[in-house]
Formats: C-alpha cells, sequence, structure tokens
C-alpha cells in the first residue's frame, strides 16, 4: 500500500465519524426540543405575564471543525455556492445553545428577549465556533 | 481533526461571561443603579488563542 492510499483510506475514515457524529448530536438536539416543546421561546422583548420572577439565562457551546468539512469547504469556495456542511454544523451549535440555555433555568415557563451570538475563535492550528443564547427566563412565582 | 465540542473551551467562555457580567453589574451599582436592562453580549476573537467577551446594558434606577 502506497503513502496515498493510506492517507486517502485515513481521511475517508474521518469523514465517516463526523458524518455520524452529526447523526447523533442531531438525534441528541431534537429528543431534548421534543421534552421541551411546551415551553415558550420568543425573541419578544415584553413579557405579558404578572407575579413572576425574572433571570437571565445563558448556555454556549464551542464547537471545533474537523478535517473533512474544511477540505469540502475550500473545495466549495473555489465554485462558490451554499456549504450545507457548514450550514448544518452553525445550526447544531445555535440550537444546542438554545438547549442548554433552557436546561440552565428547569423552573422556568417561558424565555422572553433571546439573543444569539455566534463568533468564529481562531486558535491557530485548528478553529472553531462559539455559539452562545441568553434570555430571560420567567419564572412562575 | 475529529471534530466535536472542545468543552474545556466551552467552560473557559463561560466563565470569561460570567466575569465580564460581573464588570457590568460593578458598575451599574456605583452609578446608583438598582437593576440592568437589555444586557446583550458580544464575542471577538483579537488574535490567535485569545478572545474578548463584552457585556453591556442600561443601568436603571427603579422607585
Amino acid at each position: 500500500m502506497s503513502v496515498w492510499e493510506i492517507l486517502i483510506g485515513v481521511f475517508l475514515l474521518q469523514a465517516v465519524a463526523c458524518f455520524i457524529r452529526e447523526k447523533m448530536h442531531y438525534a441528541s438536539i431534537e429528543k431534548r426540543e421534543q421534552k421541551l416543546t411546551e415551553i415558550e421561546v420568543t425573541t419578544t422583548k415584553i413579557c405579558p405575564y404578572d407575579n413572576v420572577d425574572t433571570v437571565l439565562a445563558l448556555g454556549s457551546v464551542v464547537l471545533v471543525e474537523d478535517a473533512p468539512r474544511v477540505l469540502l469547504s475550500s473545495v466549495v469556495s473555489m465554485a462558490g455556492g451554499e456549504v450545507s456542511s457548514y450550514s448544518k454544523f452553525l445550526d447544531r451549535a445555535r440550537r444546542e445553545a438554545v438547549l442548554r440555555m433552557i436546561e440552565s433555568e428547569p423552573k422556568a415557563r417561558a424565555f422572553y428577549n433571546l439573543r444569539l451570538d455566534t463568533t468564529y475563535l481562531n486558535q491557530g492550528d485548528s478553529s472553531s465556533i462559539e455559539a452562545c443564547a441568553y434570555a430571560t427566563a420567567i419564572i412562575p412565582r | 481533526m475529529v471534530g466535536g465540542e472542545i468543552e474545556s473551551y466551552t467552560e473557559l467562555m463561560k466563565e470569561s461571561r460570567v466575569e465580564a457580567t460581573k464588570r457590568m453589574i460593578q458598575q451599574a451599582s456605583e452609578l446608583g443603579a438598582n437593576a440592568i436592562v437589555n444586557i446583550r453580549y458580544s464575542t471577538s476573537s483579537i488574535s490567535i488563542g485569545t478572545s474578548e467577551i463584552l457585556a453591556y446594558g442600561t443601568a436603571v434606577r427603579c422607585s
């Protein structure tokens, strides 16, 4: 076996591992979202409820780019267009951040004034993204 | 290389955000406020391995 064959083999294995990991993460996100369907999460600034306690809820996650995704995006960037693997990557990070925010306040019945903040963190050898979700948690008294 | 979550980084960002929030509250109480409304966070990657977290809001005094 030549060096190239080994390199291509390793790359394909990584690609499969990344694909499986993404599927598993989506499955976990969807399962947790199903449990929290009755909780109201909105970007509305004004809360219609009286007699409630309010607290700032925050959830964040840092995801690192994997090698197959970086390669795929650099191939697509030559021609332009949507990098769907990246859209999914960011979508996963944001949904995970929102879920963590909801889970951080188990007593809250609603979350108002939701805001999302996504940043690209440059670490030199690898790059990762951070998604942060924060809102006012409405807790009944 | 393999992707996934960096938990130590998530933890670091969380701690930094708490620190930024504390400093904002400190500043607001020096101004004589008893509440901060419309808080926003903003993050930027300054250089390799360094990021800045900014927390800002409107300090108010309710009577």
